[in-house]
């Protein structure tokens, strides 16, 4: 096992975490590609229609389509950014539990920027061939047109998209590296849990109500982001 | 009186202060005391004593609040994280009592871990592994997950592992407590040998059997030194 036979390793052996993290990458940036293609094939359409609708519907429904292709883009660069957060941040554990061990520092930064790496790019790249597929069904399916793939937007989505994704998942290695170990290890640091004393539980329903609404409150960092992206991927949705 | 180079673990006025909210929890009070090398020293005191704190801080996984903290001749007080994992993975290995193995890999994979962050060679690393798993008596596992070991089986692999980078110090956290006797006789017999080979040994335990193999013993009580045996 070499500087790269852990992390390839770790990612080969935690099958289903592996999986499931690259299938939502992979989604996330198809779906953004397909949509923003989808917008601008639309817009392409409108602005060939000016002489049968009128110039300014074509206009409103120009911008229109403009902004839906913006919101599109900021909800699903938003949705990448948080995946690699908590890919990275529900690692915390482990990187105490090597530390503790006594990996040196380096070495575990390695270690998780290598596994955050590989993931991001094979989600990357799945969803913008993913996403050229979907395009290119839709393409022939939808509008029986002539396929012409538009690279720039792809070229936009993946390098945005790589870029934000390993930022934001470096973020908590840089956090964990600096931390002690015992810190690391503690569960105050999973997800952003916070041991409060003063809390009291909202609702007197039942046990279970009580511990998964403790459990929602302590888990506060946590629950803030699940949240935020529940209601973007709501927002998405109803868009 | 001992030489300052036969002394492995020192501290002076160390102190542990953990916050819980508004409360503040002090688990080492005021703490003085001299290890010297080569001793094997048994740590005990009631839970909550300070014992797994003391252990941490010598270990340098954690630090003190105040005081100062000196091993193998370094002072840890005042560095940083970089320095401590340096200083982790060249002169401590560390048995936790919850054994804190890296679940996804093998028992071979986890004893040869160490050794990979020194950069050793593979050829080197494949017989140390080998001679370590001899020592524990756990050959015919080599290629299993920790997930299927007993407990008694994981606290021995991470015996090995803490020996892999044949380490000057080695620190125990209550090494027995979650094993039954069967197990707890073959940890006993680890420490047996680690005796015999002249390692410097603090075990914080409860179990007598390792208090009797002890050269020293520490007594804790509310995060004090009560008593100092030979």
């Amino acid at each position: 096992m070499n500087n790269y036979g852990f992390p390839i390793n770790d990612l080969l052996r935690r099958k289903l975490q592996t999986s499931l993290t690259i299938a939502t990458l992979t989604l996330s940036v198809t779906s953004t590609l397909f949509l923003l293609l989808f917008s601008n094939r639309l817009g392409s359409g409108i602005a060939s229609a000016v002489g049968i609708l009128t110039q300014g519907l074509g206009t409103i429904l120009s911008q229109f389509i403009l902004f839906i292709g913006v919101l599109i883009f900021v909800v699903g660069a938003v949705l990448t950014s948080f995946l690699a957060f908590l890919m990275m941040a529900q690692r915390t554990r482990d990187f105490g539990l090597i530390k503790a061990a006594g990996c040196p520092n380096n070495l575990v930064a390695g270690y998780f920027m290598t596994e955050l790496l590989t993931t991001s790019l094979a989600g990357c790249v799945l969803g913008i061939a993913l996403g050229f597929l979907m395009d290119y069904v839709s393409s022939n399916v939808v509008f029986s047109n002539y396929y012409l793939p538009n690279f720039w937007f792809a070229l936009l989505v993946f390098v945005t998209f790589l870029v934000l994704s390993i930022v934001f998942g470096l973020q908590p290695i840089f956090k964990a590296v600096k931390m002690s170990p015992i810190n690391a290890l503690s569960p105050v640091n999973y997800y952003g849990l916070t041991v409060g004393t003063k809390h009291k539980a909202l609702s007197r329903l039942g046990l279970t109500w009580r511990i998964a609404s403790r459990s929602l409150f302590r888990r506060q960092s946590a629950s803030i982001r699940i949240i935020i992206l529940l209601s973007l991927v709501f927002i998405l949705l109803t868009v | 009186m001992l030489k300052n180079e036969d002394i492995m673990v020192q501290t002076e006025a160390l102190e542990k202060t953990y916050e819980l909210g508004d409360q503040k929890i002090e688990v080492l009070k005021h703490l003085d005391l001299s290890i010297p090398k080569a001793k094997f020293i048994a740590l005990r005191g009631a839970s909550g004593s300070g014992k797994t704190t003391l252990l941490n801080i010598i270990g340098g996984i954690d630090r003190p609040t105040s005081g100062k903290i000196f091993v193998a001749g370094q002072d840890l007080t005042l560095k940083d994280e970089d320095f401590l994992s340096d200083f982790r993975c060249n002169n401590v290995g560390f048995v936790f009592q919850a054994y804190n193995l890296v679940s996804t890999l093998t028992v071979a994979e986890n004893v040869a871990f160490p050794m990979e962050w020194t950069r050793k060679p593979e050829e080197k690393i494949e017989i140390r592994v080998n001679e370590l798993l001899e020592t524990v008596g756990l050959q015919h596992r080599m290629n299993h997950f920790a997930a299927q070991l007993s407990g008694g089986e994981q606290q021995r692999v991470a015996f090995a592992r803490a020996l892999a980078n044949d380490p000057q110090l080695i620190l125990a956290d209550e090494p027995t407590g979650n094993l039954d006797t069967k197990n707890a006789q073959k940890i006993i017999q680890v420490l047996q040998i680690l005796k015999e080979h002249g390692k410097t040994v603090i075990v914080s335990t409860h179990d007598l059997q390792i208090i009797e193999l002890a050269d020293q013993v520490l007594c804790l009580e509310d995060g004090r030194l009560a008593s100092e045996n030979e």
